[in-house]
């Protein structure tokens, strides 16, 4: 995500650049245990289940 | 009987052959290509996006990277495959907040764990949605639909990209947020949901800025609201939910590159450096 010309095709169609340090597999790892907690707790609010 | 001795000898060869096999590929690797599965149809603003960023990243590795779509269930059976796949780096997968981060909420029954499965390897730019409605929905604005909603229960016809899709996720959480009950209705990918938007089949949909829009450019649709935390410069005239009716709503999809657990530290170093 260092070049510029590339993430500035992807920014004209609104992508949303995020700050380097979160491009990093260990920020993806703490991302996605992070968001399996926020979906549980939105799952369990809204009543959605899928199967 | 059983030859114990035997079987701690083709234990310690098979493992042997293991260790050797990966510990080649992660001084040569990749030495072929590299698949990709993005567990949804081809065409669709998942697929899009990775295949724009495994262009770039292909480049750097010196091989090309396969996308291989295959969709099912919300992009939890293209997952499910990916977690099986030998852990060399030769598969990966395209990993999307829906079968990644909410599906254990969903399914109770789901063949992976987003977590204990896979190795993350490096996440993707961020992608906001865009509600939008049908040009000839009476309501012009968000605030509108929202009461439009709350006085016409399950008579706002929404449609999603498929069951577990960004689409679908946001527009049941933004269903529950502003306390109206919508009618979801799934297709198979975000092009023949909006189609069916732009139709006038169905009253609106959630969709990513990416393939959304071309579409609002064109005035094929009304764009009523962002789901990001701030105006994003290509709808400066589109409010976010967040100061409109949902005070703090923000959401938006992300997506990541995984591979299965297992696969060497030094394959994953060369993939994160790109």
């Amino acid at each position: 995500m260092s070049d510029k010309t590339f993430t500035d095709r992807l920014a004209e169609q609104a992508i949303q650049m995020l700050p380097a340090e979160q491009y990093t597999g260990a920020a993806l790892g703490k991302h996605t245990e992070a968001e399996v907690a926020r979906w549980r707790a939105v799952a369990a609010k809204a009543n959605i289940a899928l199967d | 009987m059983i030859d114990i001795r035997k079987l701690a000898a083709r234990a310690l060869l098979a493992m042997s052959f293991a260790a050797a096999a990966h510990g080649v590929s992660a001084q040569t690797y990749p030495s072929r290509p590299v698949t990709w599965i993005v567990p949804f149809a081809a065409g669709g603003p998942t697929d899009a996006l990775a295949r724009a960023i495994a262009e770039r990243v292909a480049r750097e590795l010196g091989q090309p990277i396969v996308i291989d779509n295959a969709p099912g269930a919300g992009g939890t059976v293209g997952a499910a495959k990916a977690s099986r796949a030998v852990p060399d780096g030769y598969t990966m997968l395209v990993g999307h907040m829906g079968y990644m981060g909410a599906a254990p909420a969903l399914y109770k029954k789901l063949a992976y764990d987003p977590v204990k499965d896979f190795a993350p390897v490096f996440r993707f730019p961020d992608t906001p949605l865009v509600l939008m409605v049908r040009k000839e929905h009476p309501a012009k604005d968000i605030k509108a639909l929202v009461d439009f909603g709350k006085a016409n229960p399950d008579k706002l016809f929404i449609s999603n990209a498929g069951v577990g899709s960004s689409s679908h996720l946001i527009a049941a959480l933004f269903a529950a947020s502003a306390g109206i009950r919508i009618s979801q209705v799934p297709y198979k990918g975000a092009g023949p949901a909006l189609i069916d938007v732009i139709g006038g089949q169905v009253d609106g949909i959630f969709d990513q800025t990416n393939t959304a829009l071309p579409q609002i450019k064109e005035a094929k649709v009304r764009a009523l609201a962002v789901t990001s935390k701030v105006r994003l410069p290509q709808l400066k005239d589109v409010p976010t939910l967040g100061e409109t009716v949902l005070p703090g709503f923000e959401a938006s999809t992300w997506y990541g590159i995984y591979s299965p657990k297992g696969t060497p530290q030094a394959v994953l170093d060369k993939v994160q450096r790109t």
